[in-house]
C-alpha cells in the first residue's frame, strides 16, 4: 500500500508505485508496465531454476491484449522448447485496454495459443475460485513432475474499468451488470452458505479482511514520503558509478 | 606471453569465467555452435548444453529470459548476433533490464552481460554494419563497454563478468583477427576507467572501440611530422571517465574525438558537450569530431570506404586544429 502511494516504506521505495510492484523476498520478481515484457523474464526466471536444479516454479499473469505482442509468442516456443517450469495465467477479460477481443484478434481463445507449441493448456472460469484453485493446482503439479509449461486462460470480467476514473463508455450496462452477477467473491459466499457455513463467521472474516486493509491504508499515509536527496539512489550498485556518470 | 587474436581471446575469457564461477552461462542465436565468428566454439563440448544454450531467432524473448535469469541468480552472457538486431531487444533493454534495480528500489541487481558486435569490416551493408552504441548511453542503470584490442577485450570482459551490472559489450568485427600479446603479470581493468594508449602533448585524441587503432596510426604519422598527440581510449561509454579525459585536456589543450559511428546526437557529441561545461578554460580552441557521414552503410567497396571514417579523416582534422599543413 505504501509503494501504491509513493512512501519512503513501500516496497520499491516509492521508485516503482502501483505498475512495477517488486517483493523479491517473497518472490514476488515483479509487474512491469509493459504489455507482455513480464513473460520473458518470467520464462528467466524459470530457466534460472531449472539451472540451478531449485525445486522453484515461474508463475507469471498477464491479459488477453498480451497476445498480440510478438514476445509473447517467443516466450512460448522457448518454454516449451526448453521445458521451463512455468505457469502461464492469462486473465482473458475480453478487453485489451478499450478494445474488445473481437476487435483485436480473430483468435478467441488465448488457450489456442499455446496448442501449436505443445503447451499443455486449458480453459476455465476464472470467476469460479474452486475451479482456479483445482485447475492451478492440477498444473502446478505436472509442472513440478517436469512436463513443462501450462497455461490456463481464465475467462473472468472487469468489474471496474481499465483506471481509476475510466467512463467506461466502450460497454453496455447489461453487460456490466451480467458481470456484477458472477462476481467472485459474492459466488465463493453462495457456496460457502449453502454448504453450511455460518453468515456471521463469513462477515468476520471480511470484516477483517476490510479492517487489515484499511490498517494497512493508514500505516502507508503515515508514512514518510521519499527523501528527495535519495533520487539517484540504486541507478546502479557502485556510488563511485554515480560520480563518474555525471 | 601468448599471442591471441580477439575471437581466441574472447573464448578464453568466456571459458576463464565458466570455470571459475557456475552461475555463468551463455545463450544465444547459434552460440553452441560458436556463433557466427566463432567465438563460442567449442564451449558447448566442455560444459555442456544446459550452460551454453542455443536460443531461436528471439532478441525479445532471449534478451527478456536472461534478464529474469539474472534476477533469480544465473549470470547469463547473452550474445546478440549484431547489434544491428539489438534494436529487437531494446525494449527489454531500456523498459526492464536497466531499471529493474531501481524500480525495486534496490531489491534486486541484474548481472548480465549482452556481448553484441558492432561495426563495418567491409560488404556487410547497412542492417550488419551499424555502429549504434548512442542508443544505449542514453540508458541508466546500463553500462557501456566498447574494447579496443584482444587483450582489452579480454580484461574487459572478464570485469563486466564480475561486475554485477547489466553491461552491453560491444565488439567491433574488424577486430576480431587482430593479434595481441597477453602479458604474464596481467591485471583486470576496472569497469568505468578510461586509459591513456599513446602518450603525447600537442592534441587529445579521444576514441572508442576500432577506432582507436586508427587513432594510434595517424598519431604514429603525426610524430613523424613532429605533431605529439595523445591517444585515449574509453573503454567505457556509459559511464564516461571525464577525470582521465580532463588529466589529458588539461595536458594538451585540443581535443579530437573520433567515432565510426554517424555524428549527429553520439557519442562524441556528449563528450565533447560535457568538456565544453567542465574544461572550457582548459581549451586553446574548439573540440572537433571525426565520425561517418549521416547516411546508411552502403553495400560496395568503394561507397563503404568513401563513407567510412578512417585515419585520414583523423589527419585531416589534427593539422586543421594544431595550424599545420
Amino acid at each position: 500500500m505504501a509503494e501504491i502511494i509513493g512512501r519512503d516504506t513501500g516496497l520499491c521505495r516509492g521508485r516503482g508505485g502501483s505498475m512495477h510492484l517488486v517483493d523479491a523476498a517473497n518472490g514476488v520478481l515483479g509487474a512491469t508496465g509493459v504489455v507482455a515484457g513480464n513473460l520473458a523474464l518470467a520464462a528467466g526466471a524459470a530457466w534460472a531454476a531449472q539451472a540451478q536444479g531449485k525445486p522453484d516454479i515461474s508463475v507469471v499473469f498477464f491479459g488477453d491484449g498480451a497476445t498480440g505482442a510478438g514476445v509473447f509468442h517467443e516466450t512460448l516456443n522457448l518454454a516449451a522448447l526448453w521445458k521451463l517450469p512455468i505457469l502461464f495465467v492469462c486473465e482473458n477479460n475480453g478487453y485489451a485496454e478499450f478494445t474488445s477481443r473481437e476487435e483485436h484478434s480473430n483468435v478467441n481463445h488465448v488457450s489456442a495459443f499455446a496448442s501449436p507449441y505443445h503447451i499443455q493448456n486449458k480453459t476455465i472460469d476464472g470467476n469460479d475460485l474452486r475451479v482456479v484453485h483445482a485447475e492451478a493446482g492440477t498444473a502446478i503439479a505436472g509442472i513440478r513432475a517436469g512436463q513443462g509449461p501450462y497455461l490456463l486462460e481464465c475467462m473472468t470480467f472487469r468489474m471496474a474499468g481499465h483506471y481509476v476514473g475510466d467512463a467506461q463508455q466502450y460497454r453496455s450496462k447489461e453487460e456490466m451488470a451480467a458481470m456484477l452477477e458472477k462476481c467472485p467473491i459474492e459466488r465463493l459466499k453462495r457456496h460457502l452458505l449453502e454448504s453450511g457455513v455460518d453468515a456471521a463467521e463469513l462477515d468476520a472474516i471480511q470484516n477483517d479482511a476490510t479492517q487489515e486493509v484499511l490498517a494497512a491504508s493508514d500505516r502507508a499515509r503515515a508514512a514518510p514520503r521519499p527523501d528527495p536527496a535519495s533520487v539517484m539512489d540504486d541507478v546502479y550498485t557502485s556510488p563511485e558509478l554515480h560520480a563518474i556518470t555525471g | 606471453m601468448a599471442v591471441h587474436t580477439f575471437i581466441n581471446i574472447l573464448k578464453r575469457a568466456l571459458d576463464e569465467e565458466m570455470s571459475h564461477d557456475s552461475a555463468v552461462h551463455l545463450l544465444g542465436e547459434d552460440v553452441a555452435a560458436g556463433g557466427a565468428f566463432g567465438v563460442t566454439r567449442g564451449l558447448v563440448d566442455k560444459y555442456g548444453d544446459h550452460r551454453v544454450k542455443n536460443t531461436p531467432i528471439s532478441e525479445a524473448a532471449i534478451t527478456g529470459l536472461a534478464t529474469g535469469a539474472a534476477l533469480a541468480g544465473l549470470k547469463p552472457v547473452l550474445e546478440i548476433m549484431f547489434i544491428d538486431f539489438a534494436t529487437l531487444a531494446l525494449d527489454c533493454l531500456l523498459n526492464q533490464t536497466a531499471k529493474y534495480r531501481y524500480m525495486s528500489g534496490g531489491q534486486v541487481t541484474v548481472p548480465l552481460v549482452v556481448r553484441t558486435q558492432a561495426g563495418a569490416a567491409g560488404g556487410a551493408a547497412a542492417q550488419h554494419s551499424q555502429s549504434l552504441e548512442t542508443f544505449f548511453i542514453h540508458i541508466p542503470g546500463l553500462i557501456v563497454v566498447a574494447p579496443s584490442s584482444p587483450v582489452e577485450a579480454y580484461g574487459l570482459l572478464k570485469s563486466a563478468i564480475r561486475y554485477g551490472e547489466p553491461v552491453l559489450f560491444i565488439e567491433h568485427k574488424r577486430l576480431y583477427t587482430m593479434k595481441e600479446e597477453l602479458p604474464d603479470d596481467y591485471t583486470l581493468p576496472t569497469i568505468g576507467q578510461a586509459r591513456v594508449a599513446r602518450e603525447g602533448s600537442d592534441i587529445t585524441i579521444i576514441a572508442y572501440s576500432a577506432m582507436v587503432q586508427t587513432a594510434l596510426e595517424a598519431a604514429q604519422t603525426l610524430a613523424s611530422q613532429g605533431i605529439s598527440a595523445e591517444v585515449l581510449d574509453l573503454r567505457t561509454l556509459l559511464p564516461l571517465d571525464m577525470a582521465t579525459i580532463a588529466q589529458s585536456v588539461s595536458k594538451t589543450h585540443r581535443v579530437l574525438i573520433a567515432q565510426e559511428a554517424v555524428l549527429n546526437g553520439g557519442v562524441a557529441a556528449e563528450i565533447a558537450a560535457r568538456i565544453c561545461s567542465e574544461l572550457f578554460d582548459e581549451l586553446d580552441g574548439p573540440v572537433e569530431r571525426v565520425g561517418c557521414p549521416f547516411a546508411p552503410i552502403p553495400f560496395a567497396p568503394e561507397l563503404e570506404r568513401a563513407l567510412l571514417p578512417g585515419k585520414d579523416d583523423i589527419l585531416r582534422a589534427v593539422h586543421r586544429m594544431v595550424g599545420h599543413a
